[in-house]
C-alpha cells in the first residue's frame, strides 16, 4: 500500500497539470476559465483568474450537484528559459467546497463528509 | 555609431525619465501594499486607514467600502486573533497593480463570526492584489486560504 501511494504521489509530481486538468474537465464539462489580469515583473507573471462551470460530474468523490460553481485563484509563475519553472497558487477552496454542497434532496455524503461541517460564515469575506 | 539627432535624443531622455518614474511609482506602490498588511492588518494601526485607502475602495466582490468599514473589519479580526502576524513573502507589480504573497500566522483567542475561541494557532498563505491610484489603494482582491484556517482550528476535518 505504501509503495502504491509513493508511486501515485511521484506520478502527481511528474504530471500534476494533466491530473488536475482531467479532474476539472470531468467535474465541469462546460468548464470556462477567465483571466482577469496578467501582471509581469522580472521573471514572474501573476495570473488572477476564475474558473466557472456546472458541477455535472464527480469531483473528488462528491457526486454531481448541478450547481453553477466558480473557483477564484491567483497564481505566481516563475518563467525560466521560456518555460514555466514554478507555480505558487492561492485559491478559495472554502468557497469552492461550499458551492459543491448538494441540496438536501440529492445529498448522499457520509457522516464525515467535510461539506456537512463547513461553518456558515457570512458577510465578511475579506481579511 | 551615429550621433543622435536632437529629436531622437529628446525622445531617449523622455523615455528614460518615464521609465524612472514608472519604477519609482512601482516601488512606492509595493511599499504601500506592504504597509497595508504590516501596519494596518497586522499592526492594528487604525490611524493610517485614510492614508492607505481612498474614500471609496472597491472590493473583489464588487462591494464599495470606506476606510472606516475596513477599520471595523480589522478591529473585529484583531479581537479574534490579537497576535496576528503577516509576512509579505513576495511582491509582483506592474503599472498600477501590486500582488503580494502573504503568510499569516495567529492564535484564535476571541470570537470570530460566532465561533467561540479555540485557542489554536494557524498559519496560512494567501495572495492579495491592490490597485493604487493617487498614492492610495482603490481596489482590493484577497485570496486567502480560509479552508486552511478552519481546518487548523479544528472546525472542519482535514480533507
Amino acid at each position: 500500500m505504501a509503495s502504491v501511494r509513493r508511486l501515485s504521489s511521484a506520478r502527481r509530481r511528474l504530471c500534476p497539470s494533466r491530473t488536475t486538468f482531467n479532474q476539472f474537465t470531468t467535474a465541469l464539462p462546460d468548464i470556462h476559465v477567465s483571466i482577469h489580469e496578467l501582471i509581469a515583473e522580472g521573471d514572474k507573471v501573476v495570473a488572477r483568474w476564475t474558473m466557472t462551470g456546472t458541477h455535472c460530474g464527480v469531483w473528488d468523490g462528491i457526486p454531481a450537484t448541478g450547481n453553477a460553481v466558480k473557483w477564484d485563484a491567483t497564481d505566481i509563475f516563475t518563467v525560466a528559459n521560456g518555460k514555466i519553472a514554478s507555480l505558487v497558487r492561492a485559491a478559495d477552496n472554502l468557497a469552492w467546497l461550499r458551492q459543491l454542497e448538494a441540496t438536501a434532496t440529492c445529498r448522499t455524503g457520509s457522516s464525515n463528509d467535510v461539506r456537512s461541517s463547513l461553518p456558515s460564515i457570512g458577510g465578511v469575506s475579506h481579511k | 555609431m551615429t550621433v543622435a539627432s536632437p529629436t531622437r535624443l529628446a525622445w531617449i531622455l523622455q523615455a528614460r525619465r518615464l521609465t524612472r518614474e514608472d519604477n519609482m511609482s512601482i516601488e512606492a506602490n509595493k511599499a504601500l501594499a506592504r504597509r497595508e498588511q504590516e501596519a494596518f492588518w497586522a499592526g492594528g494601526n487604525a490611524a493610517i486607514a485614510e492614508e492607505l485607502f481612498a474614500p471609496h475602495v472597491t472590493e473583489g466582490d464588487g462591494r464599495v467600502v470606506s476606510p472606516a468599514d475596513l477599520t471595523a473589519v480589522m478591529q473585529m479580526q484583531r479581537v479574534a486573533v490579537p497576535d496576528v502576524q503577516i509576512r509579505v513573502e513576495a511582491q509582483v507589480a506592474e503599472g498600477d497593480l501590486v500582488v503580494s504573497r502573504l503568510e499569516i500566522t495567529g492564535t484564535h483567542l476571541g470570537e470570530w463570526q460566532g465561533v467561540p475561541p479555540t485557542g489554536k494557532r494557524f498559519t496560512i498563505s494567501g495572495m492579495v492584489m491592490r490597485r493604487i491610484a493617487g498614492g492610495k489603494i482603490v481596489e482590493r482582491w484577497d485570496n486567502l486560504d480560509w479552508l486552511g484556517v478552519y481546518q487548523q482550528l479544528g472546525l472542519i476535518p482535514a480533507l
